[in-house]
């Protein structure tokens, strides 16, 4: 990693504070880092802090939700600290992002259009229908048919798809560095994701821009992204390049999951796997290493002490005691 | 949407014909008859029987009906039985003063009520958030008849700043219309509170923010318009229940409405005011909720393609 890095994440911790002055920890204590013009993945289950990571990246928390600790390095300014104002400059403009549901993402009661050019209108001063062009050419872009008949559409005429990329227009129209995408296929059947994909790898490509890949779904990582993080409990448990970790998978969670994989070649054998039991509440963590309950390998050393993440060479890092097994 | 409002006025006829028919069976049945009501309680039976034979009245209930139907069809709402006169002349002129009431009412129940509701929702959890939700619990739980009867006390008796009784100046208008206005505000106030906190929660909301909204643009822009399409329906049907609902502010305030006319004729036993009434106003509610309708589907763009 010598390229330089547009946005780095450095001990980033996200909190829900309660009532008892207990607080629970959300994200805790991640370390990003998003090199330019490359897609980083981010990977887990549901309820791991993947979604957290990214409204934190984004400064979208909801009250009482908020950054406790850790810096958000985005030239030379910390996202993390950065007054609400500013912020609002760089959302939608430098930083923006697209979201898991394209079917409630967008306002029912306001053309795609008009949402679209919205974001021009936030940042840019420009009149109404220079605007408007511009939006009209950027539906064209992301391979919305008849843009100017569908500027006027409202979201609930559109397709699923087509919604999503009004949103990957909304999202990219003011081109920005960085680009979060939560889920942004979770919702579509597997044809339109796959075209969404591409239109997200052509646009990337024409725009050199970098793209934080939140998903669940590795199929999606081997897609499109460059490097991955696994996301556990609310912490990073492993992190290579796409084709190292996709070779070599060491944590015994990033391993599960590649077995749940279902596959169509090779003989069936059994049931699909499963990772057994579920994530534990980031209110009761164990002790231990957080894995430690589900994990095959665990041991006593597990079960007591909580495993660093620790650089197994070529950038390659995993949250494991276990040595090296193929 | 023409083909919607046609629909939705032939479905009008049915509801018609329900209503009036279950008014003119309870009104028949009732005790009491045309000519007891004209010629009053000194009048023997015989001259009662004569009376009624005379206008028709010992005929059957459903042929009576009919004749009555066809009459409203060509707008003739019969007279009453205590003076004779047409239905329409004595039931029109009194619908001015209703409906100014009403009007007034929903007005300030909507100005004061709708901003409320927004500030309670955008600044949740503070005091003024507290105290519209207490105040408004309130007045929706104080019987208009003592609210009534408190404001003349104080605005009337204790300051007289205010008339109590009849029409004539705006300042008549006062006290009924803060009766009726106050507690309808409170509810929409509360209304509002939750379709705004509902559509502040909302994924486009978000979306929005994610674009670098500011809060302002987000309120008036983004969640207003959503949140408002529920409470427009409500202040329509406010609007037509005070139309005959008027009742208690009417009676206690002494304005000749026509809320206070349907309550004598009631007690007079005035059969064809009280039947007239009831066709106009159930007529005008259908008319008011289609036009709701109407202006939701203009705010709602997936109710509009609903419609067709």
């Amino acid at each position: 990693m010598s390229e330089e890095n547009l946005i780095t994440v450095s001990g980033l911790r996200t909190v829900l504070p309660s009532k008892e002055g207990r607080e629970v920890s959300l994200v805790d204590g991640i370390d990003l880092t998003i090199p330019g013009g490359k897609t980083v993945g981010l990977v887990g289950e549901s309820g791991c802090g993947k979604s957290m990571t990214a409204r934190s990246l984004m400064r979208l928390l909801d009250a009482p939700i908020y950054i406790k600790e850790g810096t958000i390095q985005f030239h030379g300014q910390n996202l993390a600290s950065l007054p609400e104002k500013e912020m609002r400059s760089i959302r939608g403009h430098q930083i923006s992002m697209i979201f898991q549901e394209p079917m409630t993402a967008l306002n029912p009661s306001i053309t795609v259009g008009k949402q679209v050019r919205e974001a021009i209108l936030l940042h840019e001063k420009v009149t109404r229908r220079e605007a408007k062009e511009r939006v009209i050419q950027m539906f064209r872009n992301v391979g919305i048919p008849e843009p100017e008949l569908r500027y006027r559409s409202y979201p609930h005429q559109l397709s699923g798809g087509l919604r999503q990329r009004i949103c990957i227009a909304m999202a990219m129209i003011l081109e920005p560095e960085f680009l979060i995408a939560d889920e942004p296929t979770t919702a579509l059947d597997v044809t339109v994701e796959a075209q969404i994909l591409a239109l997200m790898k052509q646009l990337q490509g024409s725009h050199k821009m970098s793209i934080l890949m939140i998903t669940h779904n590795l199929g999606v990582v081997a897609d499109i992204c460059d490097e991955v993080n696994v996301m556990y409990a609310g912490q990073i448990v492993e992190h290579a390049d796409k084709a190292e970790l996709f070779h070599h998978p060491l944590h015994p969670y990033t391993l599960g999951l590649m077995k749940a994989i279902p596959r169509v070649r090779g003989k069936m054998e059994g049931e699909l796997y499963t990772i057994r039991g579920t994530v534990p509440s980031m209110a009761q963590m164990p002790a231990g290493c957080r894995f430690c309950d589900r994990c095959p390998y665990a041991t006593e050393q597990c079960r007591r002490e909580r495993p660093g993440l620790r650089d197994v060479g070529g950038g390659h890092l995993v949250r494991c005691f276990r040595e090296v097994i193929e | 949407m023409l083909k919607f409002s046609v629909k939705r006025i032939l479905f009008m006829i049915p509801s018609m014909i329900i209503i009036t028919f279950l008014t003119f069976s309870i009104m028949s049945l009732s005790a009491g008859s045309p000519g007891s009501v004209a010629l009053g309680i000194n009048a023997s039976k015989a001259d009662i029987d004569a009376y009624n034979h005379e206008i028709g009245y010992d005929r059957p209930m459903l042929v009576r009906y009919g004749e009555y139907m066809l009459g409203v069809l060509q707008g003739d709402l019969g007279d009453s039985y205590k003076n004779s006169l047409p239905v329409t002349t004595l039931l029109l002129p009194k619908f001015p003063m209703t409906f100014r009431l009403a009007v007034l009412s929903v007005l300030f129940a909507a100005l004061i009520g709708i901003p409320l509701g927004v500030l309670a929702a955008v600044k949740k959890g503070s005091i003024l958030d507290t105290g519209t939700t207490v105040v408004s619990l309130l007045l929706a739980s104080i019987p208009g008849f003592w609210l009534a009867l408190l404001f003349m006390l104080l605005f009337s008796l204790k300051l007289g700043w205010l008339p109590t009784f009849g029409i004539g100046t705006w300042k008549h208008y006062v006290m009924p219309v803060a009766t009726l206005a106050l507690p309808s505000s409170a509810y929409v106030a509360r209304m509002v509170r939750i379709t705004m906190l509902e559509a502040l929660d909302s994924d486009y909301v978000r979306t929005a923010r994610a674009k670098g909204a500011g809060p302002a643009r987000i309120i008036f822009i983004h969640v207003l318009r959503n949140a408002l399409m529920p409470v427009i329906t409500t202040l329509g049907m406010n609007f037509a229940g005070l139309l005959g609902g008027a009742v208690i502010a009417e009676q206690v305030f002494g304005l000749p409405g026509v809320g206070q006319a349907i309550l004598t004729a009631i007690n007079e036993k005035d059969t064809p005011i009280v039947l007239g009434a009831t066709v106009v106003l159930s007529l005008l509610y259908m008319l008011i909720m289609l036009l709701m309708d109407l202006i939701n589907a203009l705010l709602n763009p997936k109710i509009r393609d609903n419609l067709g």
